[in-house]
C-alpha cells in the first residue's frame, strides 16, 4: 500500500513581481505511512502550511513533486478522501448543519449518507445543539469545531489539519485529541500541525520539524525526546554529596551524567559502596527538543534519528 | 455538475440581497413609469428597458470582478478547493452563479416590462430583448472572470473594459464585422437600437457571444489551474 502521504524534493519559491524570490520550502522530502498520527512542526514562517497547501494541491511546487493517498498532489477526486483544516478557518456564514451538507455535497456525499454523516459528525463534535445556528454568530473555538466537522464529514482516510486546536479551550482540545485518537484506532491516518507541542507529545507516532524549509528532525517521538548524550544515573547506598546536582528521595540518589561518563560514574558509585538501580537516557521535553533544532543557529542539516 | 450547481447556489446566496435589491429596483423602476397610466407608451417601455440592461451588465463585471478576490480575501476558498472540485468546476460554479445575479435581475425586468408593455402588444420583443442583455451580461462576466484568474479587481475589471471595448475601435477601423469579435458591446448596442415593432435579433453575435463564453471558460480553468491559492495570513 501507497503511503499516505509522500513529498519528494519539493521545493517552494515565491516570486514577486519585481522578480524577487522568497523561499518557503527547499528540497524537502517526507513520508508520512499509512495508519499514524504524525506531528508537524516548525516556527512561523518555517513552511509548514505551505507544504500542506502544496499537498492539497491549492499551490504547485517550484521544484519536485508528491503523492497523497497514491496519487500525484492536486488530483482532486482524491481529495475525496482526505479532510483539510485551514488553519484561521474561514466559513460561509450558514447554520452548521447546512453548512457541512454543502461542504460533504461537495465530496461527493448525497442522500442518507450524507445525512447520516453530518448528523453523526455533529455528535461527535458536541454541535448537534447548535446545528441550525448561524456559523457567522459562533465564537472562534465554536467554528474551529465546525471547521473539524467539516473536514471529518467525509470520513477521510488522511487527515491533514493545520493548528486543528488552536482556538479551543482545554476541554475542547481533550475532545479533539479523543476524535484523532479514535480516527487512528480505525485505520486512519492523521497529519497534524501544531505549536501546542504538549499536545503533539502525547499524541503523535512520530514527528518531524521543519525549519527555514528545510527538514531538520524527523523521528518517532519517544526516540527524538530521548537525549542520547545525556543518561539519569539512579543508585542506592551513597551520600547524595558525592554527585554535583544530585536529588535525593526516599534514600534514592539521582543525579544526571554525559554519556561519555557514564562508566566512570557507575564505578565511582560502586566503590562508594553503592548500588546501581537504574541508568536511563534523559528525557527532554518536546519544546526542549524544537527550540535546541529551531532556536538561532539550530538546526541547519537534515537529521533522522 | 452537483459541485458546479452548489457552488452557484451557493454564491447565489451570499449575494441575495443585492439580488433582492435589484429586482425591487427592477419593478420599483417599472412602477414609476405604469403607475397611473392606461397605457404606457412603447418610447417608455424601451427607455425603461435599456436603462435596466446598462445597469445588468455592469453588475456582472463587477460582480465577476471581486468573485475570486472575495473567496480569497476571506480565505473561504480554502475548505472549498480542498474538497474533491476541480478548478474548472469552481470558476464553472462562480460564473454561473455570477450569472444568476443579472439572470433573476433580468427576469424582474422582463416581468416588469411585461406589465408595462401589456397594453403593446409586444411582449414578445422584449423578452428576447432582456434575453439579449442577459447574453451580453453573461459575456462580460466570462471577460472579467478571465481576467480575475490571474489580476486583482481593479485591473481586472480595466482589462475587462479594455477587452470589451477593443471590438468598438475595430469596428470602426477595419468595419461592421469586427464588432462581433467579443460582441459585448454589439449586443448591448443592439438592444439600445432596438424598436418594440420590429425587433431584429443579432444571430450572429449570440452565437459568437455563446461560443466565447464556453472559450473564455475553459481558458480561465486553465489559467486557475496554474495558480497558487495564496491566502493572507491573518
Amino acid at each position: 500500500m501507497s503511503p499516505a502521504l509522500e513529498f519528494e524534493q519539493v521545493t517552494k519559491e515565491y516570486r514577486s513581481w519585481r522578480g524577487q524570490t522568497v523561499g518557503a520550502l527547499d528540497g524537502f522530502s517526507l513520508t508520512v505511512e499509512r495508519g499514524e498520527i504524525f506531528g508537524f512542526l516548525g516556527p512561523n514562517g518555517a513552511g509548514k502550511t505551505t507544504a500542506i497547501h502544496i499537498a492539497m494541491g491549492l499551490m504547485r511546487p517550484t521544484r519536485g513533486a508528491g503523492r497523497m493517498l497514491g496519487e500525484h498532489f492536486g488530483h482532486a477526486p482524491t481529495r475525496a478522501r482526505v479532510g483539510f483544516l485551514a488553519e484561521n478557518v474561514a466559513l460561509y456564514h450558514r447554520p452548521a448543519a447546512r453548512l457541512l451538507r454543502f461542504y460533504g455535497a461537495l465530496n461527493g456525499l448525497r442522500g442518507p449518507d450524507l445525512r447520516r454523516r453530518c448528523r453523526e459528525v455533529l455528535e461527535t463534535l458536541e454541535l448537534t445543539e447548535v446545528a441550525q445556528r448561524n456559523v457567522g454568530k459562533f465564537s472562534r473555538g465554536m467554528l474551529q469545531r465546525v471547521g473539524l466537522a467539516q473536514a471529518l464529514v467525509n470520513d477521510p482516510e488522511l487527515l491533514l489539519l493545520d493548528e486543528p486546536t488552536s482556538a479551543l479551550d482545554p476541554l475542547g482540545r481533550v475532545a479533539v485529541r479523543e476524535i484523532l485518537l479514535q480516527a487512528k484506532s480505525r485505520g486512519k491516518t492523521v497529519f497534524l500541525s501544531s505549536h501546542l507541542l504538549s499536545e503533539i507529545e502525547l499524541i503523535c507516532d512520530r514527528v518531524a520539524i521543519l525549519n527555514r524549509g528545510r527538514l531538520v528532525r524527523i523521528g518517532r517521538t519517544a526516540e527524538l525526546l530521548e537525549s542520547r548524550d545525556r543518561l539519569e544515573v539512579v543508585a542506592r547506598g551513597i551520600d547524595p554529596a558525592a554527585f554535583a546536582a544530585s536529588l535525593s528521595d526516599d534514600g534514592l540518589v539521582a543525579f544526571r551524567v554525559a554519556a561519555s561518563g557514564q562508566r566512570e560514574a557507575i564505578e565511582r558509585v560502586w566503590s562508594l559502596g553503592g548500588e546501581i538501580v537504574r541508568v536511563n537516557p534523559v528525557r527532554k521535553s518536546l519544546e526542549e527538543v524544537f527550540v535546541e533544532l529551531t532556536g538561532n543557529g539550530g538546526g541547519d542539516g537534515e537529521g533522522r534519528l | 455538475m452537483i459541485p458546479v450547481l452548489l457552488i452557484a447556489a451557493n454564491f447565489l446566496r451570499e449575494q441575495r440581497w443585492l439580488t433582492v435589491l435589484l429586482a425591487l429596483y427592477a419593478v420599483g423602476g417599472a412602477l414609476l413609469f405604469g403607475l397611473g397610466e392606461a397605457k404606457v407608451p412603447s418610447e417608455d417601455v424601451l427607455f425603461y428597458l435599456k436603462q435596466q440592461a446598462a445597469y445588468a451588465i455592469l453588475f456582472s463585471v463587477f460582480l465577476a470582478a471581486s468573485a475570486i478576490h472575495n473567496e480569497r480575501k476571506t480565505r473561504r476558498i480554502l475548505a472549498v478547493l480542498s474538497k474533491a472540485v476541480e478548478r474548472r468546476d469552481y470558476l464553472a460554479g462562480l460564473l454561473l452563479g455570477v450569472m444568476s445575479v443579472p439572470a433573476i435581475y433580468c427576469l424582474a425586468i422582463a416581468l416588469a416590462g411585461t406589465w408595462l408593455a401589456r397594453h403593446s402588444g409586444a411582449v414578445k420583443e422584449l423578452w428576447a430583448l432582456v434575453g439579449v442583455t442577459a447574453l451580453a451580461a453573461l459575456l462580460a462576466a466570462a471577460v472579467t472572470l478571465f481576467f480575475t484568474t490571474f489580476l486583482g479587481p481593479l485591473f481586472a475589471t480595466t482589462a475587462a473594459a479594455l477587452a470589451m471595448g477593443a471590438p468598438i475601435a475595430l469596428e470602426r477601423a477595419l468595419g461592421h464585422s469586427w464588432g462581433n469579435v467579443l460582441p459585448v458591446y454589439s449586443l448591448a448596442v443592439s438592444v439600445s437600437r432596438a424598436t418594440l415593432a420590429a425587433t431584429n435579433l443579432p444571430w450572429p453575435a449570440i452565437v459568437i457571444a455563446a461560443g466565447e463564453v464556453i472559450l473564455l471558460w475553459l481558458a480561465s480553468a486553465v489559467t486557475f489551474s496554474r495558480r497558487d491559492i495564496t491566502v493572507a495570513v491573518e
